[in-house]
């Protein structure tokens, strides 16, 4: 054993195990264990196989910058690929698997490509599987992708819940360590909203790893006593396992909170994550600093961990990489690990300092070989000893695990990722975060500083600046000491020389030093390009442990400083968030609103088959006995309402309320037909335009009083007119005085269409419903008997003698119920869209298939309608000019089949007879059809170039799709009754029916 | 005067006939009054003037010179009263079957509403008698409070099924219940 | 993720409660030109920087408003309803 649980020590608790597996093995850890640290405890080092040459990789951080230590965690629909051990949360019955390796992490076939690697190096892809062109798609890129990639996603349904919610503070403090605590205590306590999160399930960041004293405690008490501080403020929410993955416009940053991630069997009550949007007053950024990899031969093999890693390994979890480490550090940090180590009793091999000399002081009988660089490493699956070079003599150190140490990069993502740029700092040879908001502050490790007592006053101080900016001050300063042995900070060495073997930069992506260099010898030396290039910084860990280095090794190889390279563009997120938070609830049912018309039960209650329209869903037609499909339905449906009655929801459409003493002239500057002379008591149909002269939508508009109008809209445009009508009334003439407002969900609406129909509503309404009593068009308040208040309109969207019935929607269900009940004895059908759209057809009534945004009032064959005389409408001055008024505009006309067993469908295209199908030929498309129950054979509406001139034509249907090309004779678009005849009705109301409504 | 018709709630038949009630708990109110009142232009001023009769948790801000009354049950003599005061000045519409009306009443409504709403519901930023149209799950309803923590959610009809669900997930962590009021 | 937007009615709201019609034009008189007419419905100035707006804050008030803001960086440096706008508009082309 060499890697192994120390007898004491660390945060862990050793009182209660926690059992899990990895590639199928039992192994045991310890609440407050990550999985790496419980995997390292169980001497397992070797835990990936790497993304193109299939080297051995152990785990080499202990944090979220992994690029390492991915694995899939889970099982079935659970499981999740690329989870990173060294953030994974150890619970009872994790289960977890390695990836990129087949058929076992030991023996993995795949690691033949190491022995490729020459030929495999940065743009071998670009360069090889050029040619020929078909292999691309047929061989390579299937083959590639088999070879590629880490863990696999399960193609499984997700079983889990994910949330979204909202929060809101004066401050957000990002990072639990100790400038984020220093930070949330000084403005917690004096009374701010705070919120601090961190990704950590441990509050306390670097505190936890250390063996400082702070404030006279040890430094993870002092982590503590702050957290248990702040859970007692009621205005300080504490968000532990909770990333700040990104900031965004106004002060807003996203964040995935991690809720049942640590649980085997989450509970279906909460969701696994959540998904905050946390708007904030100010924010600081105690984000910490990553420590940077040394580049030098080898440096991939398992058992070579950052310093900080190995330290907080230690003493955080009492676990330790190796029996026997070695360190290689260019700064202090190494330094502090082999103290770390020796407190804990392991050996250490030997510190290895890239300096000529340090004032920093290596623990008693460790030797220090200064100017020294690592060369190479030695051993397979397990770190075995390394070779140094020193003055061009070599030496062997046997060791089981190094710390390595290339000094530290601030974490300042989240405050470059709006655009602005890293600022680099030559006095510390770190990019810094440049000042872009004075409501983001960066403080501790993340703003550059390198030490313990710095980055808690620092907090306090970034703190208290936001206090004096929001006009609050703060308690008397109360910084603690800390008492912690002194280390200087870093000479950065961006490259160790002399490397016989690979030196990696990006271990995810497999990027070593020399494909850097390749990148700048073919010419792709800006940072942005010799990142595609060579992939390097392109991984899920998003070159947090490459990219710096990158940076400097590419500076130092064209010669310039690492200012003039620069960095590549920070973007959110910080880091992997799942494709569940991001859906949040938005799935399934939840995806998105359901509408339902207030005559729902009415039409399930008569056997409706519903259809989707928009967020509603309509009766689509009510099949009876043995009727098979749609057809047989609607065709019945039309024919009830042809002979005798049918009654239809039509509450979806939309119903404003427009009043007011300009409400008149308001509407008459909306529709292009005039509406200023409309009699109370009468409705009209009406067109809006769009100012570009395109039918925007129509409906009816009704008088119900001088200064009071009712009209409805389209189902589909409800919203949109509204939105319309707001636009004109606010933003164009604020000064007419009129208001209006929806009441579409206030009113069932029901259409009870058919020659029967006054007979049936006769013993509904209380009013006369005579010709005379309420001719067509007629729209008034009325009352139903019994009392109900309600509306009756005379208008017909099918040509017979229709009424629409509106009811107070709480009520409509029992009026239809009722009506249906009145009309029994004449047969009264309940018909649903597809009717409707029969009995429309057959009239030539047009609907958004024909008004499809770029079809004229005078297209539709509406142009006398429109009231040129008015001094202005909305579409007014458009509908006059060229190309609108063309004598080729395509134009509303009917078609029928000569041969009637073709049916002509929507989307089909005109041409004319021994015409090739071409765009150049096209006279125009089929915009709706049906077979005519009435007339019996197939007919449609259509848009055709200068179509009503060309009655009596024979033109092709053509439909390249459906296979689709037969002759069709062009007809005017009213199919049936073109002298509305039926619009009356019987010729006379039913005595009966005559004596109940005069009661 | 409805005549024979009975009445049909929006979340009839969504809700359980007997179904406990938690700490956080839903009351839904079966036959609410709401009417809209929306000032002309020029007029917000004296249409407020003529609403000072309706409580400020019952008189619900929608926009400029725009309010809500929502009430438990109708009160003609009001209706009636704004009916002849501000009907001159303001289009006063009866919604009342056209919105469903919602009390969220419990320590975690805020924490349930922080999941729909996007409003800061904190005590010191949302006062008592404070209200407003916003987005709630994927629609539009009004959010007011009316008490310590309490809070008033108006919907429109046609999404109140959708709506009322949604809060319902929402509240599965907080053993939200829901009854309608007696 | 979101951004904020200040309704003079309703406060700090995020952008989902709105919808934006893209760039503030007032309509023309009736009796303008017909190039002026041809310019206001179809052409666009699309500038990369300031540019006033109208935004529609659909989910909350429903009113109409002129949001000025910064379309590269998205700097939002007013906020006023849109009747308010056209009356002041209005005003200063009578003076």
């Amino acid at each position: 054993m060499t890697a192994s649980r120390l007898s004491s020590g660390g945060l862990v608790d050793r009182s209660r195990p926690v059992s899990f597996t990895f590639d199928g093995k039992s192994l045991s850890g310890f609440a407050g264990d990550t999985l790496a640290s419980a995997l390292i405890a169980e001497d397992r080092l070797l835990v990936g196989r790497s993304f193109k040459y299939h080297r051995p990789r152990g785990v080499l951080t202990a944090g979220s910058s992994e690029p390492n230590a991915l694995l899939t965690i889970g099982t079935g629909a659970r499981s999740e690929p690329n989870t990173r051990a060294t953030v994974q949360e150890l619970y009872d019955g994790l289960v977890a698997k390695s990836q990129n390796r087949w058929p076992s992490l030991d023996f993995d076939i795949g690691a033949f490509n190491s022995l490729l690697s020459p030929f495999l190096g940065a743009g071998f892809y670009y360069k090889t599987f050029m040619w020929p062109k078909a292999f691309w798609e047929k061989v390579y890129e299937p083959f590639i992708r088999m070879a590629a990639g880490l863990g696999k996603l399960t193609m499984e349904s997700d079983p889990d819940r994910y949330e979204k919610a909202w929060a809101h503070c004066d401050l957000l403090v990002v990072g639990g360590g100790a400038a984020g605590l220093s930070a949330a205590l000084t403005a917690g306590r004096a009374g701010l909203r705070v919120i601090l999160a961190d990704e950590d399930f441990l509050l306390g960041g670097s505190l936890n790893a250390s063996r400082a004293a702070v404030g006279g405690v040890k430094a993870p008490d002092f982590a503590a006593n702050a957290v248990s501080e702040l859970s007692s403020l009621a205005n300080v929410t504490l968000m532990p396992r909770t990333t700040v993955f990104g900031w965004f416009d106004d002060m807003v940053f996203g964040a995935a909170e991690k809720v049942q991630k640590h649980v085997a069997e989450p509970s279906h009550d909460r969701p696994v994550e959540r998904l905050w949007r946390i708007v904030a007053k100010h924010a600081i950024l105690a984000t910490g600093a990553i420590e940077r990899p040394l580049v030098f031969g080898g440096n991939d093999k398992p058992g070579i961990l950052t310093a900080s890693a190995v330290s907080t390994y230690v003493n955080r979890f009492g676990v330790t990489p190796g029996s026997r480490v070695a360190v290689f550090t260019s700064g202090g940090t190494g330094y502090r690990t082999a103290h770390d180590l020796k407190a804990a009793g392991i050996e250490v091999a030997a510190i290895i300092d890239t300096r000529d000399a340090a004032a920093d002081r290596a623990p008693d009988g460790v030797k220090v070989h200064y100017r020294g660089a690592v060369v190479d490493t030695m051993g397979g699956k397990r770190l075995t000893g390394i070779i140094t070079e020193r003055s061009g003599f070599e030496e062997k150190i046997g060791c089981d695990a190094l710390a390595m140490s290339g000094g530290w990069s601030p974490v300042i993502h989240l405050a470059c990722q709006r655009g602005a740029k890293p600022v680099w700092s030559a006095e510390k040879q770190v990019f810094l975060a440049p000042e872009s908001d004075p409501r983001l502050a960066l403080a501790g490790a993340a703003a550059g500083l390198e030490t313990l007592g710095e980055a808690i006053a620092d907090g306090a101080a970034k703190a208290k600046a936001v206090l004096s900016a929001l006009g609050k001050t703060a308690a008397t300063a109360d910084v603690p000491e800390v008492e912690e042995q002194d280390f200087a900070g870093h000479q950065p060495v961006w490259y160790v020389g002399g490397a016989r073997s690979k030196a990696f930069v990006d271990y995810q992506n497999d990027v070593h030093v020399k494909d850097l260099a390749l990148a700048q010898r073919e010419n792709y030396t800006s940072i942005e390009l010799t990142k595609r290039y060579t992939t390097s910084g392109m991984a899920t860990d998003q070159g947090k442990i490459a990219n710096v280095n990158a940076t400097g090794i590419v500076a130092s190889m064209r010669g310039v400083d690492p200012a003039v390279v620069g960095t590549t563009t920070f973007r959110p997120f910080y880091t992997p968030v799942s494709l569940g938070v991001i859906a949040g609830t938005s799935r399934d049912e939840h995806g998105r609103p359901v509408r339902r018309s207030p005559l729902h039960g009415w039409a399930e209650k008569n056997g409706a088959v519903f259809v989707e329209a928009g967020l509603w869903y309509r009766s689509s037609y009510f099949p009876k006995g043995e009727e098979k499909t749609w057809r047989e339905a609607a065709h019945r449906e039309v024919m009830a309402v042809r002979k005798a009655a049918g009654l239809c929801d039509v509450s979806t459409l939309g119903k404003i309320e427009v009043f007011g003493p300009d409400a008149a002239e308001f509407l008459n500057r909306l529709y292009c037909n005039p509406m200023l002379k409309l009699p109370v008591g009468k409705a009209r149909y009406g067109l809006m335009l769009r100012e570009d002269a395109m039918v925007h939508d129509d409906g009816t508009v009704s008088r119900l009083a001088e200064n009071h109008f009712f009209i409805t809209t389209t189902t589909a445009m409800a919203g949109e007119v509204l939105s319309h009508m707001e636009f004109y009334h606010q933003a164009q003439w604020p000064e007419l005085k009129v208001r209006f407002v929806s009441v579409s969900d206030q009113w069932a609406q029901m259409a009870i269409a058919g020659p029967k129909a006054r007979a049936i509503l006769s013993r509904v309404v209380d009013a006369d419903l005579s010709d005379e009593g309420f001719p067509y068009l007629s729209a008034r308040d009325v009352r139903l008997k019994g009392g109900l208040s309600a509306r009756l309109f005379r208008i017909s969207f099918s040509g017979e003698l229709a009424y629409e019935l509106s009811v107070p929607a709480a009520y409509g269900e029992a009026v239809a119920d009722y009506i249906m009940e009145c009309g029994a004895e004449h047969g009264i059908t309940p018909y649903g869209l597809e009717a409707l759209n029969i009995l429309r057809i057959e009239k030539g009534f047009v609907t958004h298939a024909e008004l499809n945004g770029t079809v004229t009032a005078d297209d539709a064959g509406y142009g006398k309608m429109m009231g040129m005389q008015k001094p202005d409408f909305v579409g007014k001055q458009m509908a006059t000019r060229f190309g609108l008024t063309a004598a080729d505009r395509m134009q509303l006309v009917g078609l029928k089949p000569v041969d009637p067993k073709n049916e002509i469908r929507a989307g089909a295209h005109l041409l004319r007879e021994g015409a090739e199908p071409s765009m150049a030929n096209d006279q125009g498309l089929v915009t709706s059809n049906c077979i005519s129950p009435v007339l019996g054979h197939p007919i449609a509406l259509a848009l055709l170039k200068s179509g009503r001139e060309r009655m009596g034509e024979t033109i092709i249907v053509f439909d390249r799709l459906r296979g689709d090309e037969f002759p069709a004779i062009v007809c005017p678009p009213v199919f049936i009754d073109p002298e509305n005849e039926r619009l009356k009705g019987e010729a006379q109301v039913s005595p009966q029916a005559k004596e109940e409504a005069s009661r | 005067m409805n005549g024979p018709f009975t009445h049909r709630h929006p979340l009839d038949g969504a809700i359980s006939a007997n179904p406990g009630r938690s700490e956080n708990h839903v009351t839904v109110l079966p036959e609410p009054m709401v009417l809209s009142v929306a000032a002309l232009p020029g007029e917000e001023q004296a249409v407020a003037a003529t609403l000072g009769g309706v409580s400020a948790t019952a008189l619900k801000a929608v926009g400029p010179g725009e309010w809500l009354v929502v009430l438990e049950k109708a009160d003609l003599s009001l209706q009636r009263d704004i009916a002849e005061r501000a009907g001159a000045l303001a289009l006063v519409t009866d919604q009342s079957s056209g919105r469903a009306v919602l009390r969220l009443q419990g320590p975690k409504a805020r924490a349930i509403l922080a999941k729909i709403v996007p409003l800061d519901l904190h005590p010191e930023a949302f006062a008592i008698g404070q209200s407003g149209n916003t987005l709630f799950a994927h629609v539009s309803a009004n959010v007011g409070r009316i008490g310590e923590d309490e809070f008033e959610i108006v919907l429109m009809r046609s999404f109140a099924l959708f709506a009322f669900q949604e809060l319902m997930e929402m509240g599965l962590e907080f053993r939200l219940t829901a009854g309608f009021a007696t | 993720m979101a951004s904020l937007i200040t309704c003079p009615h309703c406060g700090s709201r995020p952008k989902e409660e709105f919808s934006i019609r893209g760039e503030v034009r007032s309509r023309p008189e009736p009796a303008a030109p017909f190039e002026t007419w041809y310019r206001y419905v179809y052409v666009r100035d699309n500038p990369k920087g300031r540019q006033k707006e109208y935004w529609h804050h659909v989910l909350g008030c429903r009113r109409w408003l002129v949001v000025e803001r910064d379309t590269l960086t998205h700097e939002v440096y007013g906020v006023t309803d849109a009747a308010a706008y056209r009356a002041s508009e209005v005003k200063e082309a009578a003076e």
